[in-house]
């Protein structure tokens, strides 16, 4: 687990297009925090998970990631978007997880033993297994959901960003991820930071909430 | 067949032109840019015939206006990747309005220069049985080249096409790699197009990957295989044209279609079978 707060906004004011989501907001979140994100649609919860992963720069403040600047932390971040776009569903899981593992440095993709150890662990740790030589057109939003997690997982990150993770699953798959992510945060002690829109089985995860609200933050410990 | 010295060339060519477009058209019909990949052959074409009117080497023109068309083609807009199949829409328009565009100048360039229909014959079809050594030292040149570049770029350009938000978010730059893809497959579309045609580069850059990819390979093998199935598509062309004295375009092109519907059927079968 990192030692460094996994984000400090220093009167951080953010815009999508030309609304602003957040007007001078400063907040810590503590090493190891799982927080919750809460936030009506357009609230501007994507934007700052954006801001974190440094897809979005702030019209005024400072952000910084497990004490970097945002670009320099994003190597150390796990991140699975709200909707997965996945342009080749005719290729596997394991093809899309083993890209993950090495598609952000220049070269050749690898066939390696680190690599494909990787890529079973990361499949294992989201119980992906029997999914991973599906291809992605064959699989249910669910199970799309896993690999993409497995992706996000597979470079042993130190925190972990989701967008609203629970939006497309039924009330079912919702528990089992509700599940799979305490673990996760349980065993690897891995900081989580998750979008959720209202009420949501991940309420009982929660060490911090924070409410995105009319531009402004409130915080719940 | 092989004791000719031209034959022989050719069978030389079409391995070369085989191995580019089978590799770099695997990635462009992943990515979903065939159409580029065509807009970008015949944007050779009229750079070529530009060329030509201004009394230089067609391939220095056909190389220069397919590389400034692919940095036009890969230049990803900024935003949000989520609204993909948008950005996808305003990209066709964008690449059909550009081969338009281009095509109408073409065809102004050849009548300029006096040399409409010949030189356009030649252009569009290419002349396989024609080329000689210092062409078939040039396009080795230009293969080793673009597949060098190609291999740099490989990693980020799988994660950018299999999952465009998540290599967003660890860093990879978006628009570098597309533009950088879009002119590897600029310079290989006008080396190429030079020896066989434009109509052929098209047939082999997205004939033998679409067909890897109907099958469901994943990256290693379908690579390997669309580079294989394009160069036997070439040779099988090249032999069943000295049989028949039918084109070796009309060949490849057909050989290149019957391929997919194989691949088709054989994957509706293989999803049958697996069903019982």
């Amino acid at each position: 687990m990192s030692a460094e707060a996994v984000l400090d906004l220093e009167h951080v004011t953010l815009a999508h297009g030309t609304r602003r989501v957040l007007e001078d907001a400063t907040l810590v979140l503590p090493p190891g925090s799982v927080t919750l994100l809460r936030g009506c649609n357009g609230a501007g919860k994507t934007t700052l998970l954006r801001a974190m992963l440094g897809l979005t720069t702030p019209n005024a403040g400072r952000i910084r990631v497990l004490g970097r600047t945002p670009r320099a932390a994003r190597r150390r971040i796990g991140y699975l978007p709200q909707s997965l776009t996945l342009p080749a569903p005719r290729l596997t899981g394991r093809a899309l997880v083993t890209s993950a593992r090495h598609g952000a440095r220049f070269g050749v993709p690898g066939v390696g033993g680190r690599c494909r150890a990787a890529v079973r662990e990361a499949l294992a740790l989201v119980e992906a297994e029997n999914l991973a030589d599906q291809p992605l057109a064959t699989l249910s939003g669910g199970e799309r959901q896993r690999i993409g997690l497995a992706a996000a997982l597979v470079d042993a990150p130190d925190l972990l960003l989701l967008d609203e993770p629970l939006a497309a699953l039924d009330v079912q798959r919702q528990a089992a991820l509700t599940e799979m992510l305490e673990r996760l945060h349980q065993t690897r002690h891995l900081p989580l930071v998750l979008s959720v829109h209202g009420a949501s089985p991940l309420d009982r995860l929660a060490t911090h909430e924070v409410v995105l609200e009319d531009g402004h933050i409130v915080t719940r410990g | 067949m092989l004791a000719f010295d031209f034959m022989r060339h050719a069978f030389l060519a079409v391995t070369l032109v085989g191995l580019l477009c089978g590799v770099t058209g695997w990635f462009l019909v992943l990515r979903g840019q065939a159409f580029a990949g065509h807009a970008l052959s015949h944007i050779a074409f009229t750079g070529a015939a530009g060329a030509m009117l201004l009394g230089c080497p067609p391939l220095s023109g056909m190389a220069l206006t397919a590389a400034l068309a692919g940095v036009v083609l890969g230049w990803e807009p900024p935003g949000d990747t989520a609204r993909a199949p948008d950005r996808q829409r305003g990209r066709d328009t964008a690449t059909g309005l550009l081969l338009a565009a281009s095509l109408g100048c073409g065809a102004l360039f050849l009548q300029w220069a006096n040399a409409a229909s010949s030189s356009a014959t030649l252009l569009l079809f290419g002349n396989i049985l024609g080329v000689d050594r210092l062409t078939l030292i040039l396009l080795c040149g230009l293969t080793i080249l673009c597949l060098g570049a190609l291999a740099v770029i490989a990693r980020p350009l799988l994660f950018a096409t299999l999952a465009p938000d998540l290599a967003a978010a660890r860093g990879v730059a978006l628009r570098g790699v597309s533009v950088g893809f879009m002119v590897i497959v600029a310079v290989s579309s006008a080396a190429c197009a030079e020896v066989t045609g434009v109509l052929l580069v098209f047939s082999l850059l997205t004939g033998p990957a679409a067909t890897m990819l109907r099958l469901g390979l994943s990256p290693w093998p379908g690579l390997a295989g669309a580079a294989s199935l394009a160069v036997l598509l070439g040779w099988a062309g090249l032999a069943l044209s000295w049989w028949s004295d039918a084109p070796v375009s009309f060949w490849i092109s057909a050989l290149a279609a019957l391929a997919y519907l194989l691949a088709v059927a054989a994957n509706s079968f293989h999803r049958r079978f697996r069903t019982f």
